[in-house]
């Protein structure tokens, strides 16, 4: 209860800004008349969501569905490669070169053909998704396996701790924090993966409304849907945040007690 | 510490005005302009050529005046399709009507309406749509004023494997539509018009680039789309293809493709619209009396887009819709109660709202010989 109120009170400045921000928007479509066909007044936006809350919770439930699942896959995928990256000179030499530029090829250009290979039904999304977000991942776990403290790792020769212990006793652990930061960069990408596909050929889900929205002039329905989206994206991003917190129990500790040492100084 | 917060400040000032730098001479939007390889003014274009709404000209001064340029914005990218509006320029048919086309391409009537109604482009090419006539019921301030096709080509494509030539040939079928577009919203009133259950067949959504892939892959029986562009390139790829138009089967959208422009063009210069509209018939005319030399202009101008092949099925296909009118001299002329037929379609299937008459939407003033 308290962590939530704290966090309510941390919460207020952002709040405040975006009911601002709506304002404005409000204030700025009605003033100089803008047509709804280029900017809608936020007052239609939420009218529009809050007309037929069911209908957006069906198309956001499938495009989550897609995230999750794609993000589980990139897990899969980035944190073994991240092991293999820091822990094979091999793996470094050989594939790793060919995984950093196959993320300059825009993604928007591939998806039509995953489309092609693996049909129109989720499992493209999925994959779609898995392949925007596991590479944030996998340099989040090279980033945080690399940044190991040197003398905890001589410390754990010297107790004899063996390869895999000290992988798993030490290495890990001081890898966590900067892994979740991959994590975090990308559940938000696994979003955005879900969508690409989903603007390429999809019976349901936010990117499909987006689509049918823009192609039919319906702009409140456009910005509606980019407003659920991004309650999606903010949801996931603390989904993993509060893992992170129960993970990490000393990491957020120690944060802490910086901040507040950093605050005193000031 | 106040050295290194100077430094700090310095450094993101550097970095902001790359930044500003870098995105100073981008555009907004998603089209890309394509000017004419060939452009029929040799003169420098910031010396001689104005912009469409600032100089108002007689037909007869234009021919002596230095060409306007114009900006036309196509629905789609550009493709064989439109080679008979690209065949004006190297016959030199927009010069002689004082004009200098440079051809956006498009991503759909709305986007082409959109870029219309903000002035980013004088004229676009749209069909009678929800989308297109929607803006005008927004007060965008928009108008048809010419007809290029008599009705919307939009069919059924199939042939890999499965002939569907009729509605009821779709019964038990997988037919992918592209989502929130023309053939999606009619796509509905075609299974009314035919007595078809919607049950009884399978609709996927897939964007309009990936049906041709998704076809020829066998991701589903057929789908929809629009002939000229796909026929050619169905054959291109060995699928001899089997289509019906929407339009045998009662689903008849009249005008079909038209060119637009916005009130603000025909209030300031009503003459160079009305040149426009003349320009644009004599292109069509000169592709279907001339279709070698209308793909020949096209692969030229953009040779990256055109292949010739494919190209001549595609004007082929073009002269085929237009020749029924080809006759009507003009044959721009919007058949307004066709569009009063096509309102009512989409007001019944297409969630169209706040409908008008079809004179708040469309004009045969700028049609220079008079229709009948």
């Amino acid at each position: 209860m308290r962590s939530f109120v704290l966090g309510l009170k941390r919460s207020w400045p952002a709040v405040t800004t975006v009911v601002l921000l709506v304002i404005i928007w409000e204030a700025w479509v009605r003033i100089f008349d803008l047509p709804t066909f280029l900017v809608p007044p936020p007052s239609s936006v939420f009218a529009e969501i809050w007309s037929r809350p069911g209908f957006f919770w069906e198309h956001l439930v499938f495009t989550a569905t897609e995230t999750g699942l794609g993000f589980l896959l990139a897990i899969l995928i980035g944190f073994p490669l991240g092991v293999l990256v820091v822990e094979s000179k091999l793996f470094v030499r050989t594939v790793y070169p060919l995984i950093v530029a196959s993320q300059a090829v825009p993604k928007l250009a591939v998806a039509p053909l995953f489309l092609v290979w693996f049909g129109l039904g989720i499992e493209s999304k999925v994959l779609i998704a898995a392949l925007i977000a596991f590479f944030p991942i996998l340099i989040g776990v090279v980033v945080g396996l690399q940044s190991v403290d040197r003398g905890s790792l001589l410390m754990s020769q010297s107790i004899g701790l063996g390869r895999v212990g000290t992988f798993t006793k030490i290495r890990m652990p001081f890898a966590l924090p900067s892994a979740f930061g991959g994590l975090k960069v990308g559940m938000t990408l696994a979003v955005v993966g879900a969508v690409v596909g989903e603007f390429l050929g999809s019976t349901k889900g936010l990117g499909s409304l987006l689509v049918i929205a823009a192609g039919t002039l319906n702009t409140p329905l456009v910005f509606a849907t980019l407003v659920v989206l991004s309650v999606l994206g903010v949801v996931a991003y603390w989904l993993i945040e509060l893992i992170e917190k129960w993970a990490l129990p000393w990491h957020e500790e120690k944060e802490t007690g910086e901040r507040q040492q950093l605050e005193v100084a000031a | 510490m106040r050295q290194t917060r100077t430094s700090r400040a310095i450094g993101l000032m550097v970095v902001l005005a790359i930044i500003v730098a870098a995105c100073g001479d981008e555009g907004a939007g998603t089209t890309t302009s394509a000017a004419p390889a060939e452009p029929t003014t040799t003169a420098p274009a910031e010396e001689t050529t104005t912009t469409a709404a600032a100089e108002e000209t007689t037909t007869s001064e234009a021919m002596e005046a230095e060409p306007i340029t114009v900006q036309m914005a196509f629905r789609w990218p550009l493709s064989q399709q439109y080679s008979t509006f690209l065949v004006g320029v190297p016959a030199g048919i927009y010069a002689e009507y004082g004009l200098e086309p440079e051809f956006i391409e498009g991503t759909g009537s709305a986007t082409t309406a959109q870029l219309l109604a903000t002035g980013q482009a004088d004229f676009g090419a749209a069909v009678s749509s929800n989308a297109a006539m929607g803006v005008v019921n927004e007060g965008g301030e928009l108008k048809m004023i010419g007809e290029t096709l008599p009705s919307v080509t939009i069919a059924v494509l199939s042939g890999n494997g499965t002939c569907i030539e009729t509605p009821e040939d779709m019964i038990g079928a997988t037919i992918a539509v592209p989502p929130g577009t023309t053939q999606s919203q009619m796509f509905p009133a075609l299974l009314a018009a035919n007595d078809i259950d919607p049950s009884e067949l399978n609709v996927v959504n897939a964007a309009a680039d990936t049906l041709v892939p998704g076809f020829l892959s066998n991701q589903f029986d057929g789908y929809v789309s629009y002939i000229v562009s796909n026929v050619p390139l169905l054959r291109g790829e060995g699928v001899e293809p089997c289509y019906f138009l929407f339009s045998d089967f009662g689903v008849n959208l009249s005008p079909g493709e038209t060119i637009i422009t916005h009130q603000g063009l025909i209030d300031s210069n009503p003459d160079l619209v009305s040149r426009f509209v003349s320009a644009v018939e004599d292109s069509h005319r000169y592709a279907v009396e001339h279709p070698d030399e209308a793909c020949a202009a096209g692969v030229e101008m953009f040779p990256d887009q055109m292949t010739p092949e494919v190209c001549e099925q595609a004007v082929g296909l073009t002269v085929d819709q237009i020749g029924s009118v080809l006759a009507d001299e003009p044959f721009v002329c919007i058949d307004m109660e066709g569009l009063e037929t096509t309102i009512q379609l989409l007001v019944d299937y297409a969630e169209f709202t706040d409908p008008q008459a079809a004179d708040a939407y469309a004009t045969n003033e700028f049609v220079s010989e008079g229709c009948g």
